[in-house]
């Protein structure tokens, strides 16, 4: 099933600049439909108002970091199954494996690059 | 030890010498007055070390009695640190949004270019987006440095009030670490020589 490129995708990071530069590289892989939130309180809020096909967030925020927000979003039966990249500096062995027991879908380091960024798309939502 | 080893050997070396010149000629108050001579010199040399050791001394008696107060340091100089880092990333903020406010113009207009020179300045216009990841991570980087510096504010303060008497020695904060296991993980960016690639991590993530 070919991807659908007009999914609500929301993406979470306190840095504004960071969001911008996201929005941007997903809308030059042909990703508009893209909402913002500039903390886990916010995402939240979101989800409950729009039905997301994607979350894409970063870890290091307070005062709900994005391992919190993962673990919310996992408890609820509505988003379990919600696809969420964790895009972040975070980069211990002790984040990944947590992260990935938590139930996220990918893990993107920060700095990266347009390229990452459509692989690990692919990689939870098929090739496009 | 090693002063009398030296002495004596110069002593020897400069006997050896006057006997050569006086020889037979060579009397007692000759090799008293030499001795004299040498521990003359040696008792300069020491007094020189000395004097030396006792200027060194002197500054840092004078460091230690006119150090920078405690409420100073915490009242002061660290809140101002906060406030000099804050202007940084504030600083790197600003600068990168009117940066990309410029790329995004050019990406629009080589939107409209058609053929190859188009997509060149798109790739170009890419790489300077991905490019500015740098400040988020030097603001992470910041971030870290200036939740330390509140640390040791906060600890030269209880440090103070214990001293004091306002608390007691056994309830001094020192930065303890987070009791929450998340806060715990948010350690912020590593050094560059210590950061797992892209690819390490696709490795650990498939394999956890």
């Amino acid at each position: 099933m070919p991807v659908d490129k007009n999914m609500p995708i929301l993406i979470v990071d306190d840095y504004k600049t960071m969001l911008r530069i996201i929005r941007n590289l997903l809308s030059q892989l042909g990703f508009n439909n893209v909402d913002e939130a500039t903390d886990g309180t916010m995402a939240l809020t979101k989800l409950e108002q729009k039905p997301f096909k994607m979350v894409i967030s970063d870890w290091n925020m307070e005062p709900m970091s994005g391992l919190e927000l993962l673990k919310k979003i996992r408890a609820d039966e509505r988003f379990k199954t919600l696809p969420f990249i964790m895009i972040t500096a975070e980069t211990k062995v002790d984040n990944v494996i947590i992260a990935k027991k938590e139930g996220v879908n990918n893990y993107i380091v920060k700095p990266f690059n347009a390229a990452t960024l459509k692989s690990k798309l692919s990689a939870v939502l098929g090739a496009f | 030890m090693a002063l009398a080893h030296e002495l004596a050997k110069k002593f020897i070396e400069q006997l050896d010498g006057l006997h050569e010149t006086k020889k037979d000629e060579l009397t007692i108050g000759d090799i008293d007055g030499l001795f004299k001579h040498l521990k003359g010199q040696e008792r300069d040399k020491l007094y020189e070390g000395i004097q030396e050791i006792a200027g060194k001394i002197e500054k840092v008696r004078v460091e230690i009695s006119d150090p920078p107060h405690p409420d100073k340091i915490s009242g002061d100089i660290i809140p101002d640190a906060n406030l000099q880092l804050d202007a940084v990333v504030k600083a790197t903020e600003n600068a990168t949004n009117q940066i990309l406010d410029s790329v995004e113009k050019i990406q629009a207009a080589a939107g409209a270019l058609e053929g190859e020179a188009g997509e060149k300045i798109i790739a170009e216009v890419t790489k300077i987006f991905e490019a500015s990841n740098f400040q988020d991570i030097t603001g992470q980087r910041i971030r870290k440095v200036l939740n330390t510096l509140v640390d040791i504010e906060k600890s030269i303060k209880s440090l103070m009030e214990a001293i004091s008497g306002k608390i007691e020695i056994s309830v001094i904060d020192v930065g303890k670490k987070d009791e929450d296991p998340d806060k715990a993980l948010m350690s912020g960016p590593q050094l560059e020589e210590d950061k797992p690639s892209q690819d390490d991590i696709d490795k650990l993530f498939s394999e956890a």
